[in-house]
């Protein structure tokens, strides 16, 4: 192995492979054998390398594991021990169950991150330009790119959702009967099959086991409809694939509701005919009071048990998150088994007594802590900012004074016409004036919108998305508080360089010379550049004093 | 009304809607609709509890979570809960751009057990009603998920600046959530995020729905009707009182000139996408110069809130509230008509109350009261009145 001390989470002696004995230890991140008396490994095989991994049939008389890698060459290893025959297919069993869990485990994280990121180039055609304009131009580095820019997106994109389980996604598959052969058909998609294995882990156990070696798909759907989880009716008497699962379900059952029986505030004694539970030899109608008939007390146990699954498989994925999040974090260390997560509180007797006997609906409702509004200097909502004048006070006699001056003026006012304009000349004015204001503003510009050709238009918008997009970064650093902010800031600043004279300047040449248009078209961005270097420029002189 | 004659007819028995009578006649012979003015008083009894001097939460953020699940192709709202809620959501979204000019949208939908965002948060109502229209045609299916679409919300929701009010209004009309793990965490996690969330119900009220508004300090309630369910969607336009965690800050706004001398011309960041025109119309951003078509908008290069000034001056109705006018019997005043809209006082069940400003001690009647005080935000008794506005006592 590499130099590196890696821990040993399994290791199985009497192992044989090709013929000489050896010990078959499990690592974290590889499967290795080791013979007898040797130091070396002589099969070291990492597990992304491992495609599948097979088990002998259970008829043979040798209890044999075969890895098989991507490159189709495979190993097998042949259990041994002297113990006994069933000791070797446990030790088999357990290897199989383990290589299997850390191999998911190790096959998580690479293509995870590559698979996002295409994702998110798939899903930003901004992101997908930008990516294309900066990265192959040299103008900015790959990693650079993924952490600064891309970080952005990655907030947009929206968390990974999962689905959870329908209360009646059994009853929703609907089988269709073909009325000729008395054949009946059953719909699965992925989702009911992903639904299933959820809410019943020992099926999914049982899959993993038998498809494909033992039997294919359909055989294994189809055994599944007529065993105990679909049917009331077990067809066949035999020894079948569920009738283990059967017996798993049940001892799940009798724990589940025995540690609700033992609930003191659960009146659920007098829902029994019988004393209440206890283990009894006829499992079929424990628990449940359903009248005489026993199918029925077997349907209605199905139902709940169900159901009981099905929340249950609720609170499973919620723990399996909490395991990968552990495990993410520290990828060394996997946890050997469950781990004992409390979600719930344990309430106190009190506290569950006076939840029964309080309603909170009753009670008057709570008003909502609000904080108060004052509003001083009420006057500067309502008028603008006015200059502060000295206020002179003037006497009442001088007021009416001034009163009678303006009455006389305004009498005694006769229009000047001497000064007025020939009426030629005022009515040439008005009307240039009119034509001015009707065509707007943008007689003020160039019109070139409408000159524009259709390619250069678009480059142009994609240029302008682009740049606006490392403006966005740039702005994006102010004020530059956290040493971090200020070395971004001074990267974007050279990015920025760059972009303009990468890609601007000769985007501009080329407009002049292949579509003779004005030169001006890329006036307005390179004023955008400006003022940015500007802010560059004028934050560096600040903070070097 | 209808109690009274079959008490044991359900609508769903008799299959007839007796909407006849629930519309009365006046002496006149104009139909008044009763049903109309029941919710109108039950609003003025809402306007009343508001109380003033609070602080409110003007720049909002407001994500609306639709539930596009199998429930909504129920009839009872007619043509279907989806049309008619959708119907109800174009009028709610442009009624919000108006009142609140600087809040943003959002726009998630839930079915088939997932959530996805539909429309991101901006302040541009043109896209929210594009969003709208093909939301009419989306077929609604499957079961909706709270707990999914309570995370998508929160994704976005949580990177937010401290000093806005964030806010969730979901639209709920199934009776069942398929959620793929404990609920009680997300409920937790929106809680911590200072998030509010209100619920309307379309069907039933339920007890996650309304755990969820009790915990994070929103508003549930059920629709009866669909006149009913436009009030409690459109009691949403008001912003919320505050709560004491949120941050007051100092904000920084431009305010882009119409006219710009020099301007170049130049293409606009809004619509990059559509090949915009290259000219100079259009608001220039005055910290980076970039071009945009309408206010108020967020500059994408360099973040700053560009609005106009009357943009923010709507926001003053909220400052300096009119104050309830008083009610009282029409006998007790001496004037003969209503001072808004000159209306003679009869002797109908409609006049008997009439409403009296308290500062200039005009009368109006109940119309418009509600208009004045719904629409208008002032009184015209005072503002004709030269002592009074002149000098503003509050």
């Amino acid at each position: 192995m590499s130099g590196e001390r890696e821990d040993i989470l399994l290791q199985v002696n009497h192992v044989r492979y090709k013929k000489n004995n050896g010990q078959l230890y499990l690592s974290q991140t590889r499967v290795g054998w080791m013979m007898d008396e040797s130091d070396t490994f002589t099969v070291s095989v990492p597990y992304n390398d491992i495609r599948t991994q097979k088990i002998s049939p259970e008829g043979k008389p040798k209890v044999q594991l075969q890895i098989v890698l991507h490159d189709i060459s495979n190993f097998t290893f042949h259990f041994c021990t002297p113990e006994g025959r069933d000791k070797q297919i446990a030790e088999r069993n357990q290897v199989k169950e383990r290589l299997s869990q850390l191999m998911t485990q190790n096959r998580r994280q690479p293509p995870d991150e590559l698979m996002e990121k295409k994702r998110m180039l798939d899903e930003n055609e901004q992101l997908h330009h930008l990516y294309r304009a900066l990265v192959p131009t040299s103008i900015i580095s790959v990693d650079e790119f993924w952490k600064e820019i891309a970080g952005q997106y990655k907030q947009n994109m929206g968390p990974q959702q999962e689905l959870g389980v329908s209360g009646a996604f059994l009853a929703d598959i609907k089988p269709q009967t073909d009325g000729n052969n008395g054949k009946v058909q059953y719909n699965l998609t992925p989702e009911i099959m992903s639904a299933i294995f959820k809410t019943y882990p020992a099926v999914k156990k049982k899959h993993a086991e038998y498809v494909p070696h033992r039997m294919t798909e359909p055989e294994f759907w189809t055994l599944f409809f007529q065993s105990h989880y679909y049917s009331v009716h077990t067809t066949s008497s035999m020894e079948n694939v569920f009738s283990e699962c059967s017996k798993h379900d049940d001892k799940e059952w009798n724990r589940d509701v025995s540690s609700t029986q033992n609930d003191p505030l659960y009146a659920l004694n007098d829902i029994y005919e019988e004393k209440p539970m206890s283990i009894e030899s006829d499992l079929r109608t424990s628990g449940v009071k359903a009248g005489s008939n026993v199918f029925h007390a077997l349907m209605i146990k199905r139902f709940n048990q169900h159901s009981l699954n099905i929340i249950k498989a609720q609170t499973n994925s919620e723990k399996e998150r909490i395991l990968d999040e552990l495990a993410a974090k520290n990828p060394n260390g996997i946890p050997n088994g469950e781990a004992k997560q409390d979600i719930q509180v344990h309430k106190s007797k009190k506290a569950r007594l006076e939840e029964k006997i309080v309603y909170e609906d009753l009670e008057n409702s709570n008003k909502v802590e609000t904080s108060s509004l004052t509003i001083h200097q009420r006057d500067r909502y309502l008028t603008g900012p006015t200059e502060y004048s000295a206020i002179h006070n003037l006497q009442p006699r001088q007021v009416t004074v001034l009163h009678e001056q303006l009455t006389d003026n305004i009498n005694s006012w006769c229009p000047n016409l001497h000064i007025s304009q020939d009426p030629e000349a005022a009515y040439r004015s008005l009307q240039h004036f009119s034509e001015m204001c009707r065509k707007g503003r943008s007689s003020v510009g160039v019109n070139t919108g409408d000159q524009l050709p259709g390619n250069l238009h678009k480059e142009l918008g994609q240029v302008y998305s682009s740049a606006g997009e490392l403006l966005r970064h740039f702005w994006s650093c102010f004020p530059p508080r956290t040493p971090q902010l200020q070395e971004k800031l001074h990267k974007m600043h050279e990015t920025l360089c760059r972009y303009h004279n990468v890609t601007i300047r000769p985007f501009q040449e080329m407009a002049v010379n292949d579509y003779n248009c004005k030169s001006d078209i890329l006036d307005h961005l390179t004023e955008m550049f400006q003022i940015a270097s500007t802010k560059f420029e004028n934050w560096k002189a600040r903070n070097s004093r | 009304m209808h109690e009274e004659e079959d008490p044991k007819e359900y609508r769903w028995e008799s299959g007839y809607e007796k909407t006849w009578e629930a519309i009365q006649e006046d002496e006149s012979g104009r139909l008044e609709p009763s049903v109309t003015e029941m919710i109108q008083r039950a609003k003025r009894r809402r306007l009343l509890d508001r109380e003033a001097s609070v602080r409110l939460g003007i720049m909002r953020h407001v994500y609306i979570i639709l539930d596009v699940s199998q429930a909504m192709t129920e009839q009872d709202l007619k043509p279907t809960r989806q049309s008619c809620t959708l119907k109800i959501l174009e009028d709610f979204i442009k009624e919000f751009h108006e009142q609140n000019p600087i809040s943003q949208l959002g726009i998630i939908t839930t079915q088939n057990k997932t959530a996805k965002r539909q429309s991101e948060l901006s302040n541009n109502p043109q896209r929210h009603l594009e969003c709208i229209k093909k939301l009419q045609d989306l077929p609604a299916r499957g079961e909706p998920s709270l707990q999914n679409s309570l995370e998508v919300a929160l994704s976005s929701l949580r990177h937010l600046p401290p000093h806005t009010s964030r806010e969730i209004l979901i639209i709920f009309a199934a009776l069942t959530s398929c959620d793929p793990g404990e609920i009680g965490a997300t409920i937790q996690k929106v809680k911590d995020a200072n998030i509010r969330v209100s619920v309307v119900g379309l069907a039933a009220e339920l007890h996650v729905c309304k755990d969820i508004s009790q915990e994070t300090g929103g508003s549930f309630s059920v629709c009866i009707n669909d006149l009913h369910l436009k009030e409690l969607i459109h009691d949403h336009l008001e912003p919320p009182p505050a709560s004491v965690k949120m941050d007051h800050t100092l904000i920084k706004v431009g305010f882009p000139h119409q006219i710009n001398a020099d301007a170049k011309p130049a293409l606009c960041m809004c619509h990059l996408d559509d090949s915009p025109p290259l000219n100079t119309r259009g608001y220039y951003c005055p910290q980076c110069t970039a071009k945009y078509c309408d206010l108020p908008a967020e500059c994408r290069v360099c973040g700053l809130m560009l609005v106009t000034a009357p943009h923010l001056a709507r926001s003053y109705r909220h400052l300096f509230p009119l104050k309830q006018f008083d009610e009282v019997l029409v006998e007790e005043t001496t004037a003969k008509n209503c001072y808004g809209c000159l209306k003679h006082f009869t002797e109908t069940a409609a006049d008997k109350k009439v409403y009296v400003c308290r500062t200039c001690r005009q009368v109006f009647c109940f119309n418009c009261d509600i208009f004045l005080h719904e629409t208008i935000h002032s009184c015209p008794g005072c503002a004709s009145n030269p002592t009074i506005s002149q000098y503003n006592t509050s």
